[in-house]
């Protein structure tokens, strides 16, 4: 190795030469300084024009005319003196050859392709660290062999890492933050002198070297932040002069080798954001020298080792985020040189040791996360020095200690989401120092410290407590930035609580008993992007200055006793995407300027007093999810511009209005809407057929509205109605459940074809029997009828005449009916329902009576044979669509099941009739409910005949009226067939 | 120097971690570029999401709705929005998304509508679409999307809304399960697709290559 050094040096002495001269000579030690000077000139040429500025002082001084002629040592000597002399590089003491390049933080930028490393054949130190290089580390560094600290970190050096093998005299190699990538070479190991290894923030992947633990003189190895995976080897306990390892944030897995605790020496050892599994092993507490433990954010299991009470240097402790269970070791103040202990995040059950009292320099604690119970040790607030304490989600029990109240250099305070109780200590958070105050969701009651703010205070967040009394004077409190306060029992007046808060970027105060106005000064508030005051006693107006808020974002003031307008200046709340004003006494009318709110994804005005038409420039507001007007006053139609909101998909509620006019066939654009209730206004015309394009629709509500013609009998609209979807409205039909039929041309057509004629012979044995029951039933409700109009009338009573009926042939009857009805003509039809059509009749007798004449029956269809039983069955269908006022539709599907049997009978009856206001009206009503219940049975067999129908009639079972109100259709479903 | 790194790196504190949810979203807006600045309140240091804007939670503070339509957003999809196991309603459509879908998205148990229509995403509809059982609007139209229409997406019963039409999906037209009710609508402007599946007559795993 001496060998070349030599040869220069005699070369330097015997043959000065000039540059002209190094042709002709094999090796001269002139030759070395040249070539060297040569590859340095090259690479500079090769390096981007502007970056080279700092390498000015590299150039060969040019050769004068007599050089040439006179070539001696003087001139060759000056020019080397030069080049030993340039910027960042470094010769040997003879001045013949350069040992080190050193060229930190110059912005040089190319890449190292063009720097021939086996020029520099006695380089020792190269460092080029923090600089703009890219491109690969070209293999030829191997050529290096005499390099003892390569230093290129802070590069943007890519690819792989080629071998570095030869560089067997290298003590520091630095190639940390760069983009190298493939694995570290597994043959590293060979490098025996290395002292410092940092390879870090590198993208290396594949296992770490198991060769690196051959490095017994390693001192310092940082690998962290690749990608590397594998396990850790165990055998990593070699590196006996290991002082700092960091294998931090790559993908290593499997257990924490435990011959580390071989390494006497290591101060450092940080693992965290890992893979690895396992135990920590108890030997840990023999690693005497340690400082820091970082084993965050791995899956350790079990226990927390009690050893680890013996490392009597560590300063940090931080096992969180593993899945570390049982105790917390209780002599943990035995570190008494702690400084941050993190623990949060595990499965750590038990008590909060007392013996922490003892850690006086801890200036971090953080428990949270974990399974912790017991009461907070009031020692806690013995330990001065403490900035942090978090305690957050743990299963914490009683009051928080008055002790807390010491703690002078508290900034940060976290007992979210425990089950703390009582009061909290008076002064606790006065603390100058506090920036974070944070007691959401536990039981604490009490009033809540005025002086919370004493300057610093940024959160203040005690959500979901039960805190009486005033809420906080935040009057002068400039600092904060979050308050939530909400679910609580504060009182007071809000313009007295707070003020002007430049930083406020968020705010809830709902759900407390707070009055007052609301004050211009929120208007100040320039940096409020969340403002809620929901459910309180907040009266007066909105002041127009909130359209001052211009990064509000959301604005919720429902409930509350609001009046006034809506500020037309809302308009400039531009990126406002979420306004709730609901539940208020708010007037006027929606100013036509809220088109302008085009990030508007939801508008909830409901429960209001607004009056006027809806804008039509609502329909700008193109990203609307959600449109809630119902409750209002509004008049006019309709906006069909509404049909522009493309994206609505919550919700379209205009309900209990006085929105007239037609439904706008424009809706029908609205396929991703799920809600839809137009219902209580008086909206006329029929439904737009196209609004069948509302694919998404899955509930629908048009009910008491002043609709008519039918109703589209598709998927969207079997889907999303409910029976009442279209009820109460002028005369809806079609082939809906709860609807009938829309009839006359299409119903009656199909009956001529048909053949009524068929259809008469088959029923006219029994056609007398319904024509009974129904005038039965007919009475009962015109009795109910004219009883509430005041007219008394006589005939209703007349039950003898009815009944006489009973003993007539059949035949004759049937021939009265033809004869009263012109052989059903249409004339006589008053109404057309699933399974036929009802024709008024006026009897010889004088009577008039409805009458239903049937379409075949299902049963019929099936069997073809007709029986009486199927007769009881039409008879069941026509009793409960006169008690219904409508055709029993699907009702007739579940009665026997489960949601049928609890259905009320109130619910079902006629919503246009009263309920029976007296006993006896009320016992007919349920007597005719059973019997139509029993009629419609499932088995022919088990519905009663005729006969016993008539015979339930006669009864009238004892009631209690106010019962009348609470039986179910279960209930009713009682008669046993005889 | 390396000690100060070291430093910085090692007391990446721990505060404000275990908020899956809320990691998972802040995953998401990593990876989309923002121009509206939709992302911003976005949060990662408070303890959940829901206080983010365009986030809806449940009363147990778990995401039940991402509302991002309409947003400019660019970027891809991360697979951690899988682990938003109360989310119903996933709403990131007319954006400038691409990518693929990720399959982790199987673990949106509780979803209801999956609303990625007219982005510029790739590759193929993943089948494990099929997991979601409460799935009933699932529209991926005018995307890039390729490959076949997942048979296992006919297991989804709830399925109310499918619309896969404007893609370049090939293959036939799954005609089982709940996929009986979807118009040839919902699949049109698909170039390469062959039309409904003859149940026994044609196969099904035919007709997706494009020489065929």
């Amino acid at each position: 190795m001496l060998f070349p050094t030599l040869v220069l040096l005699l070369c330097f002495i015997f043959f000065p030469s000039s540059a002209y001269a190094i042709k002709s000579v094999r090796v001269i030690p002139d030759d070395q300084l040249l070539m060297e000077a040569k590859a340095l000139l090259t690479w500079k040429a090769s390096l981007q024009n502007y970056s080279a500025t700092a390498l000015h002082s590299w150039k060969l001084t040019s050769p004068t005319p007599s050089d040439y002629h006179n070539i001696n040592t003087t001139t060759w000597a000056s020019s080397s003196t030069t080049s030993c002399k340039w910027f960042g590089i470094t010769c040997n003491k003879a001045g013949n050859t350069v040992v080190e390049i050193s060229l930190p933080e110059l912005e040089l930028q190319g890449t190292l392709d063009n720097l021939s490393f086996s020029s520099f054949p006695n380089l020792l130190y190269l460092n080029l660290t923090s600089n703009g290089l890219t491109g690969s580390i070209p293999v030829h560094i191997g050529s290096l062999s005499k390099l003892t600290h390569l230093d290129l970190s802070n590069n943007y050096l890519s690819n792989v890492l080629p071998p570095l093998s030869n560089l067997t005299n290298l003590c520091i190699l630095y190639l940390y933050t760069n983009e190298l990538n493939g694995s570290i070479p597994s043959n590293m190991g060979d490098m025996e002198n290395l002292i410092q290894l940092a390879v870090y923030q590198n993208k290396f992947s594949g296992p770490i070297p198991h060769s690196l633990v051959n490095l017994s003189k390693l001192e310092v190895v940082y690998l962290y932040d690749n990608q590397l995976s594998g396990l850790i080897s165990p055998e990593i306990g070699h590196m006996k002069n290991l002082i700092d390892l960091d294998l931090c944030q790559n993908e290593l897995s499997g257990p924490i080798p435990h011959s580390l605790v071989n390494l006497s020496k290591l101060e450092l050892l940080n693992l965290f954001d890992n893979q690895l599994s396992g135990l920590i092993f108890p030997e840990i507490g023999h690693m005497e020298n340690l400082f820091e433990l970082y084993l965050h954010q791995n899956e350790l299991s079990g226990q927390i080792p009690h050893s680890l009470v013996n490392l009597s240097k560590l300063e940090v402790l931080n096992l969180s985020m593993n899945q570390l269970s049982g105790p917390m070791p209780s002599e943990i103040g035995d570190i008494e040189s702690l400084i941050i202990l993190e623990l949060l995040a595990n499965k750590l059950s038990g008590q909060i040791p007392h013996s922490l009292v003892n850690l006086s320099k801890l200036e971090i604690l953080f428990l949270s996360m974990n399974q912790l119970s017991g009461p907070v040790p009031s020692e806690i607030g013995y330990i001065k020095s403490l900035h942090k304490l978090g305690l957050s989600e743990n299963k914490l029990s009683g009051p928080i200690p008055d002790s807390l109240v010491n703690l002078s250099k508290l900034e940060w305070l976290s007992m979210r989401t425990n089950q703390l109780s009582g009061p909290i200590p008076k002064d606790l958070g006065s603390q100058a120092s506090i920036e974070s105050f944070q007691l959401s969701n536990n039981l604490l009651s009490g009033s809540f410290p005025q002086k919370i703010c004493q300057g610093s205070l940024q959160y203040l967040i005690a959500e979901n407590n039960s805190f009486t009394g005033l809420i906080p004077d935040l009057r002068n409190c400039t600092s904060l930035l979050r308050v939530r306060l909400e679910g609580n029992l504060f009182v007071g007046n809000i313009t007295e609580s707070f003020g002007i808060h430049p930083h406020l970027y968020y705010i809830d105060i709902s759900h407390n008993e707070l009055y007052g106005e609301l004050s211009p000064n929120w208007g100040e508030c320039k940096n409020l992007s969340v403002l809620k005051i929901v459910g309180n006693h907040i009266s007066g107006m909105i002041p127009p200055e909130f359209s001052q808020l211009i990064r509000l974002g959301r604005l919720d003031l429902s409930s509350n006793n609001l009046v006034g307008e809506i500020p037309k200046e809302f308009s400039r709340l531009s990126t406002l995407f979420n306004l709730n004003l609901s539940g208020n006494q708010i007037s006027g009318h929606i100013p036509v300027e809220i088109g302008q709110l085009v990030n508007l994804e939801s508008l909830d005005l409901s429960t209001n007093k607004l009056t006027g038409s809806i804008p039509p420039q609502l329909g700008q507001c193109s990203k609307l999810l959600l449109l809630n007007l119902g409750k209002n006053s509004f008049n006019g139609n309709i906006p069909s511009q509404i049909g522009d909101l493309l994206g609505l998909q919550e919700q379209l509620d205009l309900s209990h209005n006085s929105i007239t006019g037609l439904i706008p066939p424009h809706l029908g654009n609205l396929k991703m809407l799920e809600i839809l209730n137009l219902s209580h206004n008086m909206i006329t015309g029929s439904i737009p057929l196209s609004l069948e394009g509302m694919v998404s629709l899955v509930s629908l509500d048009l009910s008491y509205n002043e609709l008519e013609g039918v109703v589209p009998y598709n998927s969207v609209f079997k889907n999303a109605s409910s029976p009442q979807a279209f009820r109460n409205n002028k005369g809806l039909c079609g082939e809906l459940q709860g609807l009938s039929p829309c009839n006359q041309s299409s119903t009656s057509k199909g009956t001529k074809k048909n053949g009524h004629k068929v259809i008469i012979t088959i029923i006219a044995s029994l056609i007398g029997i319904v024509f009974l029951a129904l005038a039965i039933i007919g009475i009962f409700f015109l009795l109910q009828k004219k009883t509430k109009n005041g007219n008394i009338e006589a005939t209703g009573r007349n039950h003898g005449n009815i009944f006489s009926i009973w003993n007539f042939d059949g035949k004759i009857a049937y021939e009265d009916i033809i004869r009263a009805t012109e052989d059903f003509d249409a004339k006589y039809c008053i109404g057309t329902g699933t399974f036929g059509s009802v024709y008024k009749a006026v009897l010889p007798t004088g009577h008039v009576v409805a009458l239903k004449k049937f379409h075949p029956l299902e049963e019929l269809a099936y069997t073809m044979t007709l029986t009486e039983k199927c007769d009881v069955y039409s008879f069941g269908i026509v009793t409960l669509e006169t008690i219904m006022g409508k055709h029993p539709g699907e009702l007739i599907t579940y009665l026997t099941s489960q949601v049928g049997q609890n259905m009320l009978l109130r619910d079902v009856l006629d919503p246009c009739l009263t309920f029976p206001s007296d006993q006896k009206v009320a016992k007919e009503v349920v007597s005719v409910a059973r019997i139509a219940l029993a009629c419609l049975r499932n088995h022919p067999q088990s519905r009663p005949t005729m006969q016993q129908v008539l015979k339930e009639l006669l009864v009238l079972r004892p009631l209690i009226l106010e019962h009348f109100y609470s039986i179910t259709l279960g209930n009713l479903d009682d008669i046993e067939v005889e | 120097m390396l000690l100060l790194l070291l430093t910085l790196t090692s007391f990446t504190s721990t505060l404000t971690n275990a908020n899956l949810e809320g990691d998972a979203l802040y995953a998401l807006r990593r990876e989309l570029k923002d121009p509206m600045n939709v992302l911003r309140s976005w949060d990662p240091t408070l303890v959940d999401p829901c206080t983010w804007f365009h986030v809806t939670c449940d009363s147990h503070n778990r995401v039940t709705r991402l509302d991002l339509g309409n947003a400019n957003l660019s970027g891809k999809l991360v697979p951690e929005l899988g682990r938003l196991e109360r989310l119903q309603y996933l709403e990131l459509y007319r954006n400038n998304l691409v990518g693929a879908i990720p399959e982790e998205l199987k673990g949106l148990k509780s979803l209801v509508s999956l609303d990625l229509y007219h982005n510029n995403l790739t590759g193929p509809i993943p089948s494990s679409l099929s997991f979601l059982s409460n799935l009933k609007f699932l529209r991926l139209n005018g995307n890039r999307l390729t490959g076949r229409i997942p048979r296992q997406l006919t297991r989804l019963r709830n399925l109310k809304i499918l619309d896969v039409s404007n893609n370049d999906l090939c293959g036939t037209i799954p005609t089982s399960g709940s996929f009986y009710k979807f118009s040839e609508k919902s699949f049109e402007n698909n170039p390469r697709l062959k039309g409904p599946e003859l149940m026994g007559s044609v196969s099904y795993e035919i007709g997706c290559d494009v020489r065929t």
